[in-house]
């Protein structure tokens, strides 16, 4: 039993919306990854990092590109609940019903980012609690459903007050965030710059959504028909293995493990769960210490299994098509050539060149061929100081 | 990860929703063909396959752009499109009219002109400008490497049999083309391993341990390294096989080093090798037993695949443009018959030589190349050579003549039977023929002038030099006459005094050396057997003794016989015209006549004999014979000379 067209295609929407997104924001692809997977499971996440580190901004162009209703708040020790919630609804509170106007606020949305989530106050956070576990908003009296996907907190330091241990063992999955790396600077400046510009030219907003709130929905309701039998064993070793480390995973958490290695799978378009679809719960840990062994463990079983496919590949056509125009990259940009230019256009490369002799050992004219495209562009380099 | 191609797409909002939902893999063009997207610039022909995954679109609305822009549908890659106003009257329609000019994709095969066949013209493809032995080899072993990369594909051993010139450009590329990374044993050029001794530390034994290691052992120990580090995806090439087994002859204990080798690649049964070794060198039957696939690899087959795979005449392919023109009328038939055995490497020699040997004349034709190939290829073996006798200096004997022909066109028309009847084919061609008939009768020049006529080479072998003491060295001196015939294809093997060799099997096997006369016989029956239809040869058995040959060999499957008797007296005199021209006496004046009138009973050597006392008569005993009387009775006076001797032998045989 094959999953049916719509799924098919709203699976690969949500690869293209990836993509998209990892287009914008440099070494960004696990978290986004995950912020996919904790859409179609329904799941909360934790974003725990300093700020600065395109918490936000990810969120932001994921809702657009899915379409969904965003709530997006930064929480302070002193945040009202109303602010949140909405305010009270004078008119019927004076007719004797205690009510809350929630138009265009958290309980309508459908997917909620809260800033620095653990500065809210006792109040907000039982509220959220409840929220969080049903999905359901105690509006005075009664309690009405809201159409919450996922919610998002972020914070810059995990919680150490036992006080909030609870609620953050509400959020399944944990993602660290932090700056990037020393050697993608440069593609950061690049990026971030076309992004400046774009919004100083006031362009139209863009990601253009591709696909509807409904459609997400559909594809959720799909992770019941996942096949778990075959992956359950070594699920269980995981866990038994993680307890015996001392990691501390409560049963909730372990159950709705579960759920996560069915979004794996289903994202991966198979309907039969495999150990390659054990990488989420590379970040379903509660206490940060346990973070590194935890990550250590899923990796070692997924690496371990016979039948993890080894990583996708490109074909040496599509590796030497990209090394052609990233060579050509100084001949035809339309701005001076500078030494950094050449560095990154070497070091892009040099990437390739590494890929094509990994995955194609066989491949000889193409492997000639980089190398002459790599000491073509060093001639550039080193021709002339100032090119 | 590197950054994805951009590429500006012009489409509508649903177009991008559709297009999203598209599978990551699927090739570009396609992807925006189906979701109806136009683009900016012309999609370029390498971009067309790559996947949608690895691009990033970036969205433009149709009515954003001015009017007048240019559009192109990413269907037809390359061609130059005209986008034209709208015709409609709404303002900011635009309608991209595509002109179709479909680029023929330029296969990537080094050196060949690139025109494009799009017409259709009914011309040959044209030749390469140039081939090294590198690319001749590729091209006209193509089915081997393909078979044999599909075995090394499935992590198989392969063991290929062929000559030493080829191995040096087939074994990587045989590794490559399945897709491997090749490790390659060969005798390294460094000579760091010849250490110096250092006897000046008073320890003057170490000299001994230090003394240069020979190249054999340091192949060992490099196969030894190479076998303990070979990854999954490698194949390890081992270039010359039969030299590392030590070049044994099958015969006698197994030395040390094949004891060695045996052990080393049996100790690694999942590793992937690939190894060569020579036809002529024989390995050890254990060693061979390794490698899950044989392939032998001998001369060249008639039809090599051409670039796009069909079948082509290897003429075609292996022949440069400058070679082609040089040589008028190459005809694929008769070119293929003169390298049927040559290796491909031997192929280009041959060639580079026939061109600087043929440099100077003005008009060289096809029949030019062949017989400098010939040529070429006497000058390879030392027991080959090419004949001089034809069928015109062969005085007499027509129907003989007439017959033989008949076989020699049947052999060389076979080709042009329908494929239908494949299997007859190797049952017209003759194999053999037995010249027999009383001593002297000129057998072996007719031997000589069915390969003249044949345009081959000629080896003549007598008994004694096949036979020898040791047991079996008969059949591989018979094995190895055979594979350099083959080798210098066309050619004819004659077999003088037949009878030595091919006795009648008799029951009573008592004497040792008939035994092993007749595993002679089998050796060169099973040859005859394995003869190739494309590959002509035949081998020709002269003998007097007729009633000692083997019946078995007289089957017309395998030796056709041929009575070459006493000349009649029509015969004779040519035989003495052919013998008086070319020893300068003068038979004219119906002098000839008389001698063909008085040397009844003759054969050509007794009449060659007459001419050659009358030459030292003439000219070195100085008797006059200027006049036609003295011409007359000179040879009057031998011929009866040699009747006498003739006599005497007859009476002193008893009679027979």
């Amino acid at each position: 039993m094959a999953w049916p067209e719509q799924t098919l295609a709203t699976i690969r929407q949500l690869g293209t919306v990836q993509r998209e997104l990892s287009d914008r924001y440099v070494d960004r692809e696990e978290a986004i990854k995950v912020l996919v997977l904790a859409t179609v499971c329904r799941e909360h996440l934790l974003l725990i990092g300093p700020p600065g580190t395109a918490k936000t901004g990810l969120i932001d162009q994921f809702c657009r590109s899915v379409g969904a209703r965003q709530f997006r708040y930064l929480l302070t020790r002193f945040t009202e609940p109303s602010e949140l919630f909405g305010p009270l609804d004078i008119e019927q509170f004076q007719a004797g019903s205690y009510q809350i106007r929630t138009e265009n606020m958290l309980p309508e949305a459908e997917i909620v980012f809260l800033d620095e989530v653990f500065q809210g106050s006792s109040a907000i956070l039982n509220t959220l609690l409840a929220l969080l576990n049903e999905r359901r908003f105690n509006n005075g009296a009664r309690t009405a459903p809201t159409p919450l996907i996922s919610l998002y907190g972020a914070t810059a330091a995990p919680p150490e007050d036992p006080a909030v241990v609870p609620f953050s063992d509400r959020f399944l999955l944990r993602l660290e965030l932090t700056r990037v790396r020393e050697d993608r600077l440069g593609d950061l400046l690049d990026l971030g710059w076309e992004q400046e510009r774009k919004q100083i030219a006031a362009e139209p907003a863009s990601p253009v959504q591709v696909m509807t709130p409904a459609q997400l929905k559909q594809v959720s309701a799909q992770l019941q028909h996942v096949e778990l039998k075959r992956v359950m064993p070594v699920y269980q070793q995981l866990i038994r293995e993680l307890r015996a480390q001392g990691s501390t995973l409560s049963d909730r958490r372990v159950v709705r493990g579960l759920k996560l290695v069915a979004g794996a799978c289903l994202l991966r378009e198979s309907e039969l769960a495999a150990a390659v679809d054990l990488w989420p719960l590379q970040h379903f840990w509660t206490d940060p210490a346990d973070a590194q062994p935890v990550r250590q463990a899923v990796a070692d079983r997924i690496a371990d299994d016979p039948s993890t496919p080894r990583r996708p590949t490109r074909t040496a056509v599509e590796i030497m098509t990209m090394a052609r125009l990233e060579a050509e990259q100084p001949n035809t940009t339309r701005y001076p050539v500078t030494e950094g230019m050449i560095t990154a256009s070497l070091r892009a490369l040099g990437q390739l060149r590494r890929e094509l002799y990994a995955d194609h050992p066989g491949a000889v004219a193409e492997k000639a061929e980089i190398d002459q495209l790599v000491s073509a562009v060093e001639a550039r380099y080193s021709g002339s100081g100032h090119v | 990860m590197s950054r994805r191609l951009r590429l500006r797409v012009i489409g509508s909002a649903d177009a991008q929703q559709v297009i999203a939902g598209y599978h990551p893999d699927t090739p570009l063009a396609e992807a925006l063909t189906r979701s109806g997207c136009l683009l900016s610039q012309p999609l370029s022909a390498d971009l067309t396959a790559l996947p949608l995954r690895a691009v990033q679109l970036d969205w433009t609305d149709i009515a954003a752009l001015p009017p007048d822009s240019p559009m192109f549908s990413p269907a037809r890659a390359g061609a130059g499109v005209t986008a034209a106003a709208a015709a409609g009257p709404e303002p900011g329609r635009r309608r991209a009219t595509v002109s179709a000019v479909p680029l023929a994709a330029d296969p990537a095969s080094g050196g060949l002109a690139p025109d494009a066949p799009a017409s259709g013209r009914p011309v040959s493809p044209p030749r390469p400008a140039d081939l090294s032995p590198e690319a001749a080899t590729q091209i006209a072993y193509r089915h081997a490497v393909e078979e044999v990369a599909a075995f090394l594909r499935a992590d198989l051993s392969v063991l290929v049999i062929c000559e030493k010139a080829v191995v040096r450009y087939l074994a990587e590329h045989m590794a490559q083309a399945a897709g491997r990374e090749p490790r390659v044993i060969q005798a390294s050029s460094s000579s760091e391993t010849d250490t110096e001794a250092d006897p000046g530390d008073g320890a003057g034994n170490l000299a001994l341990f230090n003394a240069p290691v020979s190249m054999g052992q340091r192949e060992m120990t490099q196969l030894r390294d190479e076998l303990r580090a070979l990854k999954k995806g490698q194949v390890l090439v081992i270039a010359h096989l039969d030299l590392l087994a030590g070049g044994a002859d099958g015969f006698g204990p197994a030395s040390a080093d094949i004891r060695e080798l045996t052990e080393l690649l049996y100790a690694s049964p999942e590793a992937v090798i690939l190894a060569f070794a020579d036809p002529s060198l024989t390995i050890p039957e254990v060693l061979a037993a390794r490698f899950s696939r044989r392939l032998g690899m001998e001369g060249t087959d008639r039809m090599v695949p051409g670039p796009d795979g069909t079948a082509v005449p290897v003429e075609q392919r292996l022949i440069t443009q400058a070679e082609a023109d040089r040589f008028h009328g190459i005809d694929d038939t008769d070119f293929y018959k003169h390298v049927a055995g040559l290796n491909p490497v031997r192929i280009r020699q041959a060639m580079r030589y026939a061109m600087l040997v043929n440099e100077s004349k003005p008009q060289a034709t096809a029949r030019d190349l062949h017989d400098t190939i010939r040529t070429f290829k006497s000058h390879l073996a030392t027991g080959f050579q090419i004949p001089d006798t034809t069928f015109g200096q062969i005085g007499g004997y027509e129907n003989v003549k007439e017959e033989l022909r008949e076989a020699l066109r049947i052999m060389a028309s076979v080709q042009q039977l329908p494929d239908a009847d494949a299997k007859l084919k190797s049952s017209l061609v003759p194999r053999g023929f037995i010249f027999h008939g009383p001593a002297g009768t000129g057998k072996t020049l007719f031997a000589k002038a069915v390969a003249s006529e044949m345009r081959g080479t000629i080896q003549v072998v007598s008994g004694p030099e096949l036979t020898s003491k040791w047991v079996g060295e008969g059949e591989r001196k018979v094995r190895d006459l055979f594979a350099e015939a083959r080798r210098n294809a066309p050619s004819v093997i004659v077999f003088d005094e037949f009878d030595s060799i091919a006795t009648r099997r008799s029951s009573t096997a008592d004497d040792g050396g008939s035994r092993a006369a007749n595993a002679m016989v089998a050796q060169i029956l099973t040859e005859m057997d394995g003869f190739r239809p494309e590959v002509p040869m035949i081998v020709i058995g002269t003998t007097n003794r007729l009633d000692i040959i083997d019946p078995a060999l007289l089957r017309p499957s395998r030796f056709r016989s041929f009575h070459i008797g006493l000349p009649k007296k029509e015969g004779r005199l040519q035989i003495i015209r052919v013998h008086a021209k070319d020893h300068r006496i003068d038979v004219g004046d119906g002098l000839d006549e008389q001698i063909a009138q008085a040397t009844e009973g003759w054969n050509g050597d007794e009449l060659r004999s007459l001419f050659r006392n009358a030459y030292v008569a003439k000219w070195l005993r100085h008797v006059p014979a200027d006049d036609p009387m003295d011409r007359a009775r000179l040879l009057a006076d031998l011929v009866s000379e040699i009747s006498q001797t003739k006599e005497g032998q007859h009476v002193s045989r008893g009679g027979h």
